[in-house]
């Protein structure tokens, strides 16, 4: 049996790696993949899409409940809980060549 | 993005002889334009929920020589906020700029490595279209603590060039000694860390400075001669590691190794002058991860240079008017014999 879902999740919040930029996202349908929900939260966020080559850079969203990364194909009402808060974290270079 | 701009922007290039190699539309990030004026405004003494999610105005500033289409700057502005509209140099479209040069490289309109000069342009827009968004901001849980600059009791140190418009920033002999250090134990392979502290208001001054308090080991990176990786699980440790300690310290920022004894390659009697990277610079890579992870205007990035014949030397950079700028910064207190030499 599975349970109603069809409300979606009510309220989610998201930030930054650094925790110092944050948005309220007010409904998420539950079919919504994770990595909608990412690609909406990067770009409400500002954050960069790309690496200093141009290349795309990799973000890892990370179920602050669970402590664990979530996978882009999953479903956001079966991971993901109202009042979640979900953190977006690149890979990302520093680097010397100048 | 909380940005309101009435204006399209193109970008024309110019080659070293002023020829025109050609114009293009320019997409131009406001966000650290945006984080200027929040920065201001929260000096001000403006409370950190308003001050940090306040909405920013793009003015244009018209070319006296060319006239308007050709911009000479840009006007920024936090609404609702006070103060008044800040003017920002035509280098805040040095990266859009960059951008379409490449573009123009590629297809043989410039050489590589040629010299040119740019000449950004506004038009005015039929309508502003507002973004589409599917969240709401949320102010940060940044909080400022209350500090008194004059009750240091270590010596403090001004180390570099100190801006009027940078905001004081405070770092222990220690943290510098330990990314030294760390450093050192890294020859060859770039290594580096987190900055974490505090945003503190002078109570005399009434000044807002940052404290750091210390650096925390950054941990699940991939390093190389010329390339940190910071991966996700690094972001996880340095937020677990703040938790732990229960100081309500922030993330101020990163600090990150340049091994520059490996990747001189200046000839023997330039060297003994000193390699121009040991005095520290910040690459592209490092630009886009400070925007990506650290584009409040008040974070700062430190970059640690092991150099030959002498000790490790840093170098801080940071936001000022919207571009990432090297500043100085205050060290607390002596380094110790081991790092001085």
């Amino acid at each position: 049996m599975r349970m109603d879902d069809s409300a979606g999740i009510q309220l989610l919040e998201v930030s930054d790696a650094s925790g110092q930029n944050w948005i309220t996202v007010d409904r998420v349908d539950a079919d919504t993949p994770v990595s909608e929900l990412v690609d909406r939260a990067l770009a409400d966020l500002g954050l960069n899409l790309e690496d200093s080559q141009g290349r795309a850079l990799s973000y890892q969203a990370r179920l602050e409940r669970e402590g664990r990364a979530l996978n882009g194909a999953e479903r956001a009402a079966d991971v993901l809980r109202s009042g979640d808060r979900v953190t977006l974290q690149p890979s990302i270079d520093a680097g010397s060549e100048a | 993005m909380a940005i309101r701009d009435g204006h399209h922007y193109a970008i024309e290039i110019l080659r070293a002889d002023g020829t025109e190699a050609g114009q293009r539309a320019a997409s131009v990030d406001w966000a650290p334009a945006r984080e200027w004026v929040r920065w201001l405004a929260l000096r001000r003494g403006v409370a950190p929920a308003e001050a940090l999610l306040a909405e920013a105005r793009i003015g244009a500033v018209w070319a006296a020589d060319l006239g308007a289409p050709y911009l000479a700057g840009v006007t920024v502005e936090a609404l609702g906020a006070g103060g008044v509209p800040e003017v920002l140099p035509i280098e805040y479209f040095s990266d859009a700029a960059q951008a379409i040069a490449r573009e123009m490289v590629g297809e043989g309109r410039l050489e590589n490595g040629e010299t040119f000069r740019y000449r950004p342009m506004a038009f005015a827009r039929a309508e502003e279209v507002p973004p589409v968004r599917h969240s709401s901001a949320k102010a940060p849980p940044i909080v400022i603590g209350t500090g008194a600059l004059r009750e240091v009791a270590d010596p403090v140190v001004a180390e570099g060039d100190q801006d009027p418009d940078d905001a004081r920033v405070l770092i222990p002999a220690e943290v510098l000694e330990e990314t030294a250090a760390l450093t050192l134990a890294h020859a060859g392979v770039e290594t580096g860390g987190i900055l974490i502290g505090h945003l503190q208001r002078d109570e005399t001054a009434a000044e807002l400075y940052l404290e750091v308090t210390a650096q925390i080991p950054a941990r699940h990176t991939e390093g190389s001669l010329t390339k940190l990786t910071f991966t996700p699980e690094t972001w996880s440790d340095a937020r677990a590691a703040i938790a732990l300690r229960r100081r309500g310290e922030i993330q101020l920022g990163t600090w990150h190794s340049h091994p520059v004894k490996a990747m001189c390659q200046c000839p023997e009697e330039k060297r003994r002058n000193g390699c121009p990277l040991g005095r520290g610079f910040f690459s592209a890579d490092d630009r886009v991860l400070h925007r990506t992870v650290f584009s409040r205007a008040f974070n700062v990035g430190l970059v640690v240079s092991d150099i030959r014949d002498a000790p490790p030397s840093f170098a801080l950079f940071g936001w000022r008017r919207g571009l990432i700028e090297r500043r100085g910064f205050h060290r607390i207190g002596a380094m110790s014999d081991a790092v001085v030499g």
